[in-house]
């Protein structure tokens, strides 16, 4: 099933597209559904397009929460 | 930090047709690890930091679980706040297949602009219903203020315009194939479109005898039940009587008689898929009896819960054994898990597909993973036989 790993936007590439940081990999996705998307800004991102915008709190709370399941998978 | 999972699909081809369809998954099954130890409200709070897609349902889900498993019954408002917010998350996919991403296998123009416009207000819609409470507590008064989010002007209008072409009662009329080309062949607008190649050959194909999820059917829910707590790995492999089963908008709306006709003539192929997601959108945003986002929850030993919704893409289960007030287990069986089993609708429907070149499977496969819409991203490749 579908995970919501937040993705920091690093820098805005066209009005609509941004190179985000996955967990260590850089990705160029899409903005064409959300809208206002700042470098500096977490994204949920699903097949190459940022479905919603979070606020940083709440991203690094899901980050920990999957280094955590990272952690116990390489356990 | 390789957690998020997908589909890896390899066709195996022997220069006319496809043998076979390889399917690995790298899905993160285990993610519900993280829930144990959790008291229950945690646990409803982290199911939405988890998962992305289909975030309400699977909150949804998690709430019906933790209720069952502790004896608690929600009042109908909650139920139909619930339902609600489920079914403007089931709008927003089905707008984003039949306005981006049909268009684009089909080589037509995709509607990013009116796909992030309807997001955006069924976004306020769920926003306002989150913001209300209702969904959450057992008791509270209906939400009648959000209650035209799903209906309302807007959709239909959307619906009309764009979508269908013609009035969304008017489609909801279309009752066999015959009926289905003639809107097909008329209507200028992105579904009729599609629908029209789909007609034209481009979707007779993708069958299997593979069965289906049965609608709310509590007893057999409560065996699958049973199996997600004794078989360890069911969940990643799920199967009935021993065999898997195809979940989805097809599953639900087989009595419908648009979809019982085009069943019949040309069985569980990638046309009638297509129809069963139109007839869903068309129900939900005309308010009408509907099998997408029907959800309940039942309790198959004390202290243990179940909850299941019809999403998006089908049948979704949440199981959670609570004791001492903590979560000691708990499993997630997602409708990709049945459509994407190795040997389910997807790997068997693949068995149909005729193509003199590589880029002809390839396109073919795209239109088949599309009809059963897995809930991860997925690559593919061919390789001779």
């Amino acid at each position: 099933m579908c995970l919501a790993i937040p993705a920091r936007v690093e820098r805005l590439v066209e009005p609509e597209s941004a190179v985000v940081d996955m967990g260590g990999v850089r990705k160029e996705i899409s903005l064409a559904l959300v809208d206002g998307v700042r470098e500096g800004d977490y994204v949920i991102v699903h097949v190459g397009y940022a479905l919603s915008r979070l606020d940083p709190e709440e991203a690094e709370g899901t980050l920990r929460l999957f280094a955590e399941l990272a952690r116990e998978g390489a356990a | 930090m390789a957690v998020e999972g997908g589909l890896a699909l390899r066709a195996v081809w022997d220069g006319r047709a496809v043998q076979r369809v390889e399917i690995r998954s790298g899905r993160p099954l285990e993610a519900s690890r993280l829930l144990r130890g959790m008291t229950p409200q945690q646990a409803v709070d982290t199911v939405p930091m988890l998962f992305s897609l289909c975030g309400r349902a699977q909150t949804v889900a998690a709430l019906l679980a933790t209720e069952a498993a502790r004896g608690e019954t929600p009042g109908e408002p909650a139920l139909h706040a619930r339902k609600l917010l489920v079914g403007a998350e089931i709008a927003q996919e089905y707008l984003w297949r039949l306005l981006v991403d049909w268009p684009e296998l089909l080589g037509q123009q995709a509607q990013w602009p009116l796909l992030a416009e309807a997001r955006r207000r069924l976004g306020e819609v769920s926003a306002r219903l989150l913001a209300g409470g209702e969904w959450k507590r057992a008791d509270g008064s209906p939400p009648s203020a959000a209650e035209p989010g799903v209906r309302g002007g807007y959709l239909e209008a959307l619906l009309e315009r764009h979508v269908l072409g013609i009035a969304p009662p008017a489609w909801a009329e279309i009752a066999d194939r015959a009926g289905l080309a003639r809107w097909a062949g008329g209507a200028d607008a992105a579904a009729a479109r599609c629908c029209a190649r789909l007609l034209d050959g481009e979707g007779d194909f993708g069958r299997s005898p593979v069965g289906f999820t049965p609608l709310a059917d509590e007893e057999w829910l409560m065996m699958i039940a049973v199996e997600m707590g004794k078989t360890p790995g069911y969940p990643a492999r799920p199967a009935w009587r021993g065999r898997p089963l195809e979940t989805g908008a097809l599953a639900r709306t087989l009595r419908v008689p648009l979809v019982a006709d085009l069943h019949a003539r040309s069985g569980n192929s990638v046309l009638t898929r297509f129809a069963a997601r139109v007839v869903e959108l068309v129900s939900l945003v005309a308010g009408r009896e509907r099998s997408a986002g029907r959800l309940g929850a039942l309790a198959p030993a004390p202290g243990c819960g179940l909850g299941w919704v019809e999403t998006a893409r089908g049948l979704l289960l949440h199981r959670v054994e609570i004791e001492g007030g903590r979560v000691l287990r708990y499993a997630v069986l997602a409708p990709t898990e049945w459509n994407f089993h190795p040997d389910g609708a997807l790997a068997q429907g693949a068995r149909e597909i005729r193509a003199g070149d590589p880029g002809e499977v390839r396109r073919r496969l795209s239109f088949l993973v599309q009809a059963l819409d897995p809930c991860v991203s997925w690559e593919m490749e061919v390789c001779r036989a």
